[in-house]
C-alpha cells in the first residue's frame, strides 16, 4: 500500500521522451549498419576497377601479340598494300586500347602507384607505332628480310616488354585483391556483430523505458483504484498514496481530499442522527414517561382508596384525569417537534402558516399579528430540505412568539432564481447584541440547533438582532442546492 | 402495622411534578406515612433534607443543576444514616451499580413504582435493601462485562452529544488518534456496531445519561 511515485513530469512528457529515446536509438543503429555497407560498396568498387585495369593490360599485350603475328604472316605473303592496311588498323586498334588503359589506371592510383606502369605505358605508346612507322616504310620499299629481322628483335622486346607490363599489373591487383577481400570479411564480420547488438539494445532500451513509463502510470493507479474500491465499501478512512506533480499526483490529491469531504459529510451526518435522537429521547422522557409515571401513581392512590373512601378517590381520581390532560398537552407539543414530515406536497408556506397560527394562539402576551409573505413563483425543494427549513422556522418563530413580546410576527418565503431565502422576523425586545455573539455556546434561542441544520444542507443562517429592535433570523440557501435536488413530481 | 408508632417521614425528589404529584398522593393515603417536602432539584434535596431530616428520600436520578447521584452522595455524606430510595425510568447496569455504590438503598424503576413504592419504603424503613426486579436482571446480564474506563466514557458522552472526532479531541484536550482509539475500545467493550449504536448502548445501559 505504502507506494509512493514522485513523478515530476507530467505522463505526456514522460511518454513523449520515451519515444523519442526509442526512435534516436533505432536511428542510431541503422546508420552505424548503413555506414558499415557504404564501405563494403566501396571495396566492391575497388575491386571492379583492379579487374577492370588488369583486363585493359591484358587486352595491350594481346595486341601486342597479334601485331607480332600478323607481321609474321604478312612478311611472308610479301604484299605490301595488305601488309600496310592490316598494320595499320593494328596501330589503331592498340592506340585506342592504350587510352582505355591510361583511363582506367588513372583511376585506381593503388595500381599505378610508383610510376613504374605508366612509364612502361609510355615506352609502348612511342614505341610500337614509330616501330609500326617502320615496318610500313620498310614493307613499302619491299624490303621483307629487314621486316623479319625485327620480329625477333625489337618486337621481341615489345612482347617482352607488355608481357612485363602485365605481370606486374597482375601482381599489383593480386594484392589489392587479397587487400580488399580481408577488408570486406572484417566489415562482413562487424555487420554481423553490429546489426544484432544494435537491434538487441533498442529492443533492451525500448523494453526497460516502456516498463518503467507503464509503471509509474499503473502502479498509482492500481492505488487509486483500491482506494476507491475502499470508498464504494463505505471505508471513508482510506486514503491513497499518490504523490508527485503528475495528471495522477493531481488526481491522488483530488481523491483523498474527497475521501475527507466525504468522510467528514459522514461524521456530521452521523453525528446529527445521534444528537437528534438523544433529543428524542430526552423529549419522551422528559413530557410522555413523566407524565404516565406520575398517572400511574395516581391511578394506584385510587385503587387503594376504593371502596372505603370513595370521595376522597373521586377527588384523586379527578385530579388524575387533570394530569393526563396535561401530560397529553406536553406530549403533543414534543411530538410536533419531533414529527418527520410535517410539510405535506410543496406546501412550505401554509405550514409554516398554519403553526404560527397554532403559536400565535398559545402565546402568553396579547396576541401578535401574524403573516407569512411569498414573492416568486414557489418551486419544488427536496421534502428533506423542505422539513430542515420548515424546522428552522418553527424555531425562529417559538423564539419570536415565546420570548420576544413581539406585537408582529413575519416569514418572508422568496423563491429566487439565484438562491432560496428565508426571513423570520418580529418587532419585539430583541437581544442585546453583545449578548447575541455569545450565545451559541448556551444553546438559548435554539441558535446551534438552526445554525447545525443550516450548515447540514449547505445554507447559511444569520441572526441579527438588537434591544428593542427585533430580532431577524435570515436563512439562504443557494438556488443549486435549493431547487436542484427536487425530485420529480407529478 | 405499627400505627402507634409515628409514621414514615418522606421526602420526594422529582424534577416532574406530575411524578411529585403521584407520589405524594400515594404516599398521603397511607396512614403510616407521610410526606414532609419535596424538591426538584438535587441541591434542593440536600437543603430539605437538612431541614426536615426524613426518614426515606426517594430520589429521581435525572434532574437539572445537580442530579440524583450527586445529591445522593452529598446527602450521605452529611448524613451517614441517610436511607435513599433512587426512583427512575430506566434499566442500566452502570447507573444502578453506581447508584448502589453511591449508597442508595433500593433501586426502583418508575413503570413498577405503583406496585413496589410503598412495600419498598417500608423495608427500607426496616433497614432492607432492594432492588426492582427489572433491575436486578440488568445488574446479572452485565456482571461479567468488561467495564468501560472514566477516559472512554468522556469520549462516550461527547458521542452522545453529537460531536465528531476533532471536536471531542479538542473539548478533552486530546489527539484525534487518541479519540480514534478510545472509539474503537468503546465499540469493542459495548459490542456495539457504530458511533450512533454505542451511544444508544451507553444511554441504555447508563454509563452515560441523557
Amino acid at each position: 500500500m505504502n507506494v509512493v511515485r514522485r513523478s515530476h513530469l507530467t505522463i505526456g512528457v514522460r511518454l513523449t521522451a520515451c519515444f523519442l529515446a526509442i526512435v534516436v536509438l533505432m536511428i542510431a543503429a541503422d546508420a552505424v549498419a548503413i555506414w558499415q555497407l557504404h564501405q563494403l560498396a566501396a571495396y566492391t568498387e575497388m575491386l571492379n576497377t583492379a579487374d577492370l585495369a588488369s583486363s585493359a593490360i591484358v587486352r595491350l599485350h594481346l595486341d601486342v601479340n597479334s601485331f607480332s603475328g600478323k607481321v609474321a604472316v604478312l612478311t611472308r605473303s610479301h604484299d605490301a598494300r595488305q601488309f600496310v592496311n592490316e598494320v595499320a588498323s593494328v596501330r589503331e586498334t592498340f592506340l585506342r586500347h592504350l587510352r582505355g588503359a591510361e583511363l582506367v589506371l588513372s583511376s585506381s592510383p593503388e595500381i599505378a602507384q610508383g610510376g613504374l606502369i605508366s612509364s612502361t605505358l609510355k615506352t609502348l605508346r612511342t614505341t610500337l607505332p614509330s616501330q609500326i612507322d617502320s615496318e610500313i616504310e620498310l614493307a613499302n620499299a619491299g624490303d621483307w628480310p629487314a621486316i623479319q629481322l625485327r620480329l625477333t628483335g625489337q618486337i621481341q622486346d615489345l612482347i617482352d616488354l607488355s608481357s612485363s607490363l602485365v605481370e606486374g599489373v597482375e601482381e599489383r591487383v593480386f594484392q589489392q585483391r587479397a587487400r580488399i577481400n580481408k577488408e570486406t570479411e572484417q566489415v562482413r564480420h562487424r555487420l554481423f556483430i553490429v546489426v544484432p547488438v544494435a537491434w538487441l539494445l533498442t529492443l533492451l532500451a525500448a523494453a526497460a523505458l516502456g516498463w518503467y513509463v507503464t509503471r509509474t502510470i499503473t502502479v498509482p493507479l492500481a492505488e487509486l483504484a483500491s482506494g476507491a474500491q475502499a470508498l464504494a465499501d463505505g471505508d471513508f478512512q482510506h486514503e491513497v498514496h499518490v504523490t508527485g506533480n503528475d495528471e495522477l499526483g493531481v488526481v491522488g490529491r483530488a481523491f483523498n481530499h474527497a475521501a475527507r469531504q466525504l468522510r467528514h459529510q459522514f461524521e456530521i451526518t452521523l453525528d446529527a442522527r445521534v444528537a437528534e435522537r438523544t433529543r428524542i429521547a430526552r423529549e419522551l422522557h422528559d413530557t410522555l414517561l413523566q407524565g404516565f409515571q406520575g398517572l400511574l401513581l395516581g391511578f394506584q392512590t385510587v385503587f387503594q382508596l376504593l371502596p372505603e373512601r370513595p370521595m376522597e378517590a373521586k377527588a384523586k381520581l379527578g385530579s388524575a384525569i387533570e394530569q393526563a390532560a396535561k401530560a397529553i398537552t406536553e406530549g403533543r407539543d414534543a411530538v410536533q417537534g419531533l414529527r418527520d414530515s410535517i410539510v405535506e406536497g410543496n406546501d412550505l408556506a401554509p405550514a409554516i402558516s398554519t403553526l404560527g397560527e397554532e403559536l400565535a394562539t398559545h402565546s402568553n402576551n396579547d396576541r401578535p399579528a401574524f403573516r407569512v409573505a411569498v414573492e416568486g413563483e414557489s418551486r419544488d425543494l427536496h421534502p428533506v430540505l423542505r422539513d430542515e427549513i420548515y424546522k428552522i422556522a418553527a424555531e425562529a418563530l417559538r423564539n419570536a412568539f415565546q420570548h420576544a413580546q413581539a406585537r408582529r410576527v413575519e416569514v418572508e418565503i422568496r423563491y429566487e432564481d439565484e438562491q432560496f431565502l428565508m426571513r423570520v422576523r418580529d418587532d419585539g425586545k430583541g437581544i442585546d447584541a453583545a449578548v447575541l455573539s455569545s450565545l451559541g455556546s448556551e444553546g438559548h434561542f435554539g441558535l446551534p440547533g438552526m445554525r447545525e441544520r443550516a450548515t447540514l444542507m449547505g445554507a447559511k443562517l444569520t441572526m441579527s438582532s438588537d434591544v428593542d429592535a427585533g430580532t431577524e433570523v435570515e436563512l439562504r440557501l443557494p438556488a443549486s442546492t435549493a431547487y436542484g435536488t427536487a425530485p420529480r413530481t407529478s | 402495622m405499627s400505627v402507634g408508632n409515628s409514621p414514615i417521614r418522606i421526602l420526594a425528589v422529582d424534577d416532574h411534578p406530575l411524578v411529585r404529584q403521584g407520589i405524594a398522593g400515594l404516599v398521603g393515603v397511607q396512614p403510616d406515612m407521610t410526606l414532609v417536602a419535596e424538591a426538584s432539584t438535587g441541591r434542593e434535596a440536600i437543603q430539605q433534607f437538612r431541614t426536615h431530616h426524613p426518614d426515606i428520600t426517594l430520589m429521581d436520578l435525572q434532574m437539572p443543576e445537580m442530579n440524583g447521584v450527586d445529591a445522593l452522595i452529598a446527602i450521605r455524606n452529611e448524613f451517614h444514616e441517610a436511607r435513599i430510595i433512587v426512583l427512575t425510568t430506566y434499566v442500566g447496569d452502570a447507573q444502578i451499580r453506581r447508584a448502589l455504590k453511591a449508597g442508595a438503598q433500593a433501586y426502583l424503576l418508575k413503570n413498577t413504582l405503583h406496585k413496589e413504592l410503598l412495600e419498598t419504603i417500608r423495608a427500607v424503613h426496616a433497614g432492607k435493601k432492594a432492588l426492582s426486579p427489572e433491575a436486578s436482571y440488568e445488574v446479572a446480564e452485565h456482571a461479567t462485562d468488561d467495564a468501560l474506563t472514566p477516559a472512554e466514557i468522556a469520549v462516550l458522552r461527547l458521542i452522545a452529544a453529537g460531536n465528531a472526532n476533532k471536536q471531542i479531541a479538542d473539548q478533552l484536550s486530546i489527539t484525534e488518534e487518541t479519540v480514534k482509539s478510545r472509539v474503537k475500545c468503546i465499540l469493542s467493550k459495548l459490542g456495539a456496531n457504530d458511533r450512533t449504536h454505542a451511544a444508544m448502548i451507553g444511554l441504555k445501559r447508563g454509563i452515560i445519561e441523557l
